[in-house]
Parts: structure tokens; sequence; C-alpha cells
């Protein structure tokens, strides 16, 4: 038979639970917008009455138990959903960098704007050569305009190249800068291991430092591919496809080398094998800077397009230009003159050539004659002779036939300039607003699986408001079984025995 | 499911931020006036505005080619019935000079006359259009037309008598071709060979030849020869001035049908790149008041938990 002071024991540890529990619910509530907080309960544990051996002891029969015992504070997570959250965490971050850079994109290349746009410049440059063909071609005026325009086109070329050149090398940076936000992270997590390690050694559970943790790998989860495996004894395994980037307490870094053109390739730290990752804002800024085909949009595809483009117009322009003559300004009016500048290159043979594969969008302007002097733009098909009975003057031949251009759907780019330039800036503007729909709709996933994430390891202060009330009781209760007991005690010892006092 | 605090506001926060990127992007388009300001905001519909506007580039540009052509031809033309006139009162001179009774001194005025005239064709063929000689085929800067010493008259340095020179044949089928619509191209020139006509019967010549036989006092029969001549001349300038009224209607008409697809293409693009005030107003109208009472519900949701009634 326990003694009376068992009671007060009792009576004790039911104010001790009652107390954390307060105290706990105290924590949840001043938590309940931390980010990150997953919200923890209280295990509590009834104590075994003090005799176990029944058979031995008659008199432990009916033997109470010892109260309550706080066994674990734990925190309620759904390991599940935190995987979900965090596959579905890594498309958000890709497409929503690609959805952010596209736009930006767009509007570096924006063939919709009147003022600056390829397409505009090349309808004032046809507008001018008709002007050549059909004012006047011998006009200084005109020619200084056709000049003027052919000018503004090539310089609108350069422009956009230049940007896109210049939003590549953005890209590359980036990549750099997310593969040293990688490795930030995944130190802190390897050292959070140590912690939480040394911590749970004990027995007790390292919440708010598994909370810490656990905001850590959603965060990296954004920036590339990862899955997370926990091993038996707790151990947290973060790996990349095939490769193991922390383990416990190891991390293996990432490693950002440029290469020759200065692009980074990534490696694991030690291996000399490129690293293959399929997602995140690093796989964003890979594919924005290396992408160069129509199912994989970047920097490269774009700059392709114009460059074809401009070696497209300069060709077509050269052929007709230089079967005409210019006037003759000082000298003799002569044929053979290049409108757009080719690069020359030297063949196998030693011979100078003009290669049109070097002209690209950045270096695309017009040739030094027609830079010079507005008299070297060719539009007769015929020598100028001042001294001759027929001047040719008038002759507006090649003008015409370069105005044709405009119209002219068998050239080697996909029927004509116009018809070129619009699918490939249409193909921007498909990829820009599909990147916007899969940004958009990966969000809404991502927000739905925070919900759920929510509903699970989110305070609620209803609940918790409901806890503290029985844990409020719980506790006047057990103080009043402390006074009973007090009583029970109080009879005992001072009025018991005292027959005839 | 367990509903949490936290999830009540998050939810309510990207509602309210949804509604307000609604009104923003309407509120864009409705300052802009534009509701594509970026090809991702419909490819497709982008793709025919930029479709729309190169049409709309080119129609511009044929139809002051077409303009160009038709100031060329309208000044052609008056030049050529100006010709035409000439030769009118050249028949009209011949015809009373065909008369035997008519003394030295009448034909010796008519001499002048007919001089006059032949001097006047002279003019004519040196027409300028600003500061191009319409006449002259590729020669615009140069009078095509000049009188050498021995009275002979040349075309761009031929002499117009010599219609077996290949160098004149070569002028005679010269044109000045203009680019009036897609892979339409048109002649918009009637060159110096066409107006005058070469060998023996161009038209200075016979003035030339009329004039002298009317000094040389020539008998009627001689003189009514002529008539027939010019009768010729004339008829052929008829024939030119035909043909450039062919050509100014066939432009004209293109014209107008310019016009007209520069209407059409104007208000296809507007439809889909303008916004419809009207609409974005009432649809802006519509994501305020969802915005509004999106705010209104927040406000009693927000506030009250279990801790208000645990007084």
């Amino acid at each position: 038979m326990s003694s009376l002071f068992y009671g007060l024991e009792i009576a004790r540890t039911g104010l001790t639970v009652s107390q954390k529990a307060i105290n706990l619910s105290g924590h949840n509530i001043a938590n309940a917008n931390t980010e990150g907080y997953t919200r923890q309960r209280l295990v509590i544990n009834s104590i075994q009455p003090a005799s176990v051996n029944v058979r031995l002891s008659s008199i432990s029969r009916g033997a109470v138990g010892g109260g309550a015992t706080v066994g674990l504070v734990d925190q309620i997570r759904n390991d599940y959903l935190d995987r979900q959250f965090r596959n579905q965490n890594t498309r958000m971050g890709y497409w929503q960098v690609k959805a952010d850079e596209m736009e930006y994109i767009e509007m570096v290349v924006n063939e919709l704007s009147e003022d600056t746009s390829i397409s505009s410049a090349l309808a004032d440059f046809f507008q001018s050569l008709s002007d050549l063909a059909e004012n006047d071609p011998s006009s200084k005026e005109i020619r200084t305009s056709v000049q003027q325009n052919a000018l503004k086109l090539t310089e609108t070329f350069n422009q956009y190249y230049e940007q896109l050149v210049e939003l590549q090398s953005l890209y590359n940076d980036k990549m750099a800068g997310t593969v040293a936000r990688i490795n930030t992270l995944l130190t802190n997590i390897a050292d959070n291991n140590r912690q939480i390690f040394a911590y749970e050694l004990s027995g007790e559970k390292a919440n708010e430092l598994r909370d810490t943790r656990n905001l850590m790998i959603d965060e990296l989860s954004a920036l590339i591919d990862i899955t997370v495996t926990e091993s038996e004894k707790g151990d947290i395994i973060i790996k990349c496809g095939d490769e193991e980037l922390v383990n416990h307490l190891n991390v293996t870094m990432l490693e950002a080398q440029p290469g020759p053109d200065g692009f980074y390739k990534i490696f694991l730290n030690g291996s000399t094998e490129e690293l293959g990752f399929s997602g995140g804002e690093l796989k964003a800024y890979q594919d924005l800077r290396d992408g160069n085909s129509t199912d994989n949009l970047g920097i490269p595809r774009i700059i392709e397009n114009l460059n074809t483009l401009a070696r497209s117009i300069a060709q077509q322009f050269n052929a007709i230009h230089s079967t005409g003559y210019t006037m003759p300004n000082g000298g003799e009016s002569r044929d053979g003159v290049n409108l757009f500048a080719v690069p020359k290159a030297v063949d196998e043979f030693g011979e100078e050539y003009e290669d049109y594969s070097a002209i690209t969008a950045g270096n695309f302007t017009l040739s030094a004659e027609v830079l010079e002097s507005v008299f070297n733009i060719a539009a007769s098909d015929q020598q100028i002779n001042y001294s001759a009975g027929n001047t040719q003057e008038g002759n507006n031949r090649i003008a015409l036939a370069m105005v044709t251009l405009a119209s002219s759907t068998g050239l080697p780019v996909v029927g004509g300039f116009e018809e070129f330039l619009k699918s490939a800036m249409v193909e921007v503007g498909t990829e820009s607003a599909l990147c916007k729909n899969k940004a958009e709709s990966q969000q809404t996933i991502v927000e739905n699986v925070q919900d759920r994430r929510q509903s699970t390891s989110g305070v609620s202060l209803d609940e918790e408001m409901v806890q503290l009330i029985s844990s409020q009781h719980a506790y006047s209760a057990a103080a009043r079984m402390m006074t009973a007991v007090d009583e029970a005690l109080d009879v005992l010892i001072n009025r018991t025995g005292r027959v005839g006092l | 499911m367990r509903i949490t605090t936290g999830m009540m506001q998050d939810n309510y926060l990207k509602c309210l931020s949804r509604n307000m990127g609604k009104m923003v992007s309407l509120q864009y388009q409705m300052s802009t006036g534009k509701r594509l300001n970026k090809m991702s905001d419909d490819p497709v519909d982008a793709l025919s505005v930029m479709q729309f506007r190169a049409k709309l580039y080119r129609s511009a540009r044929y139809k002051e080619s077409v303009e160009r052509g038709l100031t060329w031809l309208q000044q052609t033309e008056s030049s050529v019935s100006e010709l035409n006139k000439v030769l009118v009162s050249a028949y009209d001179t011949v015809i009373q000079m065909s008369n035997d009774w008519l003394g030295d001194d009448d034909k010796n005025a008519a001499a002048e006359l007919i001089g006059q005239l032949r001097d006047h064709v002279l003019t004519i063929g040196n027409a300028q259009s600003g500061t191009q000689y319409i006449f002259g085929g590729y020669n615009t800067k140069k009078a095509p037309f000049s009188v050498d010493s021995s009275g002979k008259l040349l075309y761009n340095g031929l002499d117009l008598m010599d219609d077996a020179n290949p160098a004149l044949i070569d002028e005679s089928k010269a044109s000045i071709e203009y680019e009036v619509g897609f892979n339409l191209r048109m002649n918009v020139a009637v060159n110096g060979v066409q107006l005058i006509g070469m060998g023996e019967d161009n038209i200075y010549a016979v003035l030339d030849n009329l004039y002298n036989a009317l000094k040389a006092d020539a008998p009627a029969d001689e003189l009514s020869a002529y008539a027939g001549k010019l009768q010729d001349a004339q008829s052929h300038v008829l024939a030119v001035l035909g043909d450039i009224g062919g050509r100014v209607n066939r432009l004209e008409l293109i014209a107008n049908r310019y016009e007209e697809d520069q209407l059409i293409y104007t208000d296809n693009k507007s439809k889909l790149e303008d916004v419809d005030q009207a609409e974005a107003l009432m649809n802006f109208k519509m994501a305020e008041y969802v915005y509004n009472a999106a705010l209104q519900v927040g406000s009693r949701i927000v506030q009250p938990s279990l801790v208000d009634f645990l007084k």
C-alpha cells in the first residue's frame, strides 16, 4: 500500500506536465508566424505503479500509477509532403527564372515596338531604296537617306546582339552565383547536421534545429534538383542525380570552372566529369545561356537567327549591288562594290575570298566604300558617264532590284526577310508565354503542397487556445489534488489519535 | 483537413495579390491603350499584328510609288498633249497653205510659224519634272534633245534620222520602271524616240522639212503630202496619249486599292492590338469589385479567433 505522500508526488507530476503543456502552447503561439516552424506537441506518458512484480507482493494489488511524465517534445511533420514540396519547388525555381528572364529578353528584342525594331528599320530601308529608285537615283540627299537607313538597320542588329551577349554573360555569372549559394547551403546543412546529431545524443529531439535544416533544404531545392533521404539513424543524405552532395557530416561542394569561352562548367569537387543536373534555377540559367534549339530556346538560338538574317541580307543585297555601277565622284563609275561589309578570309590555296559565314548580327555593317561616300551606292546597271550622250544618271535598275528583295520569297532564309524575322520573334514570344504559364501553374502546385504542409505542421491558434485551457484546468485540478492530499495529511497528523486529549 | 491560422492568412494574401495583379495588368492595358505590349501577351495575335504592320509598311511604300508614277505620267501627259496641239496647228497651217493662189509672203509667214512649232517640239522633248528630264530615258540630268551645228536633231547624242543605228534602237526601247505592287513593275516613262519617232518621218524632221518646203515656195501638191505625214504623226501622238491614259487609269485603280487595303489592315491591326476601352474599364470595375469584396471578407476572417471569446 502506497503512502499518502505518494499522492503528493502524483499531483506534482501533474503540475509539472501541465506547466510544460502551457509553456509549449505558449511556444507554439509565439511561433505561429515563424517561417519554417513546425508545431510541436508533448508526448506525455503515464508512470507505471512503483512496484512492478505483482506476484511477489500482495500489497501492491490495485496499485495506482505514479502520475504523468513528459516523454518527448515532438514535431508534427509529413515527410511525404516535404518530398513533394521539394520536387515541385525545383520545377518552380526553374520556370520562374526562365519566365522572368524570357520576359526581359522579349523586351530587349521587342519587334512589337514601332520605334526600335528590326522590322521597322527594314521597312524604312526599303522605303528609302524605293525613293532612290523612283525619285531620283542620282540625288545626294536620297542617297544619304539610303545610307542612314541602312546604318540604322545594321545598328539595330548590333544593338540586339550586344544586349543579348551581355545577357548571356550575365546568366553565366548568375550560374557561378547560384553555385556559391548552393555551396553555402550545403555547408550550413552539414553544420546543422552536426548540431542536431550532438543535441539528439541526449535523446531529446532538436526540433528548432530540424526546422532550420528543413528550411535550408527547401531553399536548396529551388536552386538545383535534389533528393533527400534520411537513414534509420537519422542521418540526412542529399543527392543530385546519383551524386552525393551531403552525407550526414560530409559535404561535396560544387565548383564552377570557366571554359575557354569563359562559360562556367559545373563540376563536383574532385571530379573531372561535369555534374549532370536537370532542374532548379541553376539549370534555368544554363538553358538560357546555352539553349540553341527550338525546344530549348536560349540566347544562342536567338543570336543564331539574327546572324542568319544579317548574313542573308548582306548576301542578297551585295549580290545585286555589286553588279551595279557607282556614281563617278572624282573617279570613274565602277561596279563590284559591296553594300554591306563582308569579312575576308583565306582559303586553302592562299587566296582571299569573301567569307559570308563570318558575318554576325554583331559585326553587321555597311561596306567601307558606302560608308565613305554615298555616291558609292550603286543604283544603275550601266556605267554612269557625264560626257556620254546618255549619262544613265536616271538608271534605277539596280535600286529597283534591291527594292524587289522586300517581296522576294525565294531567299535562303525561309519566306523572305520579314517572314523569317517574324517567325524568329514569335518563337521568342511563344517560349516566353509558355514559361509564364508553366511558372504560374507550378506556383499553384507549390502553393497547394505548401497548404497541405501548413495544414499538418502549421500552428492553429484556436487549437492552441483549447490546449491552453485544458492544460490550465489540468493544472488547477492537480493543485486541488495537492490541497486534498494536504488536508488528508492534516487530518492524519494533526487530528488523528487525539482521543481524549 | 486541418485548417490553420497561417493557411488562412496565406490564402487570403495570395488571393488579394492575385486580384491586385489583375487590376495592375488591366490598368496597364488601359493606360497604354494596347492589349499587346509584348509578344508573349498573345503570340498568335502578335504574329498577326506583325503581319498587318508589314503589310501596312509595304502598301504605304507601294502607294508612294504609285503616286510618284502618277506625277511622272501626268507631266508626260501634259507634254504629249502639247505636242498634239503643235501638230494640230501645223496641220491647219499646211491645209491653208495647200492652195496655189497663196503668195510668197503668206508662205514665208507660215514658214516662220512652222519654224517656231518645230523649235517648240524641242522644248517639249526637253520637258522636266522637277530637275529631271522626262523624255530622256535614263538620261535624266542632261537635256536629251539637241540640235547640232548642221541642224540635225540629236537624241541622247544619237542622230534620230539614222533608224538603223542599234544604239538608237536600244534607246527606243528604254523605259523607267517603278515597283507599284507585289511583283508588279510598271513603266512610267515615254522615251524621246517614242515621242518624236525616228528615221525620215520623225516629227521634228517632218516639221523641219515642211519649214524648208514653205521657204522654198513648194507647190501645193507637195505641201499636201506633208498634211498626210502630219496626220500620221498626230495619230502616233494620240496613241501615245492613249497609252499614257491607260497607264494612269491603272495606277489610279491600284492607288485606290492600296487606300482600301490600308483601311482594312489598320482596322484589323487595331482590333488585335488595341484595347477596347469600354470593355477594359468594365473588366477593371469587376476586378475592383472582387478586390473590395475580398478585403471585406478578409476583415471578417482574419480578425476573430477563439481568443476573442475567452473573456
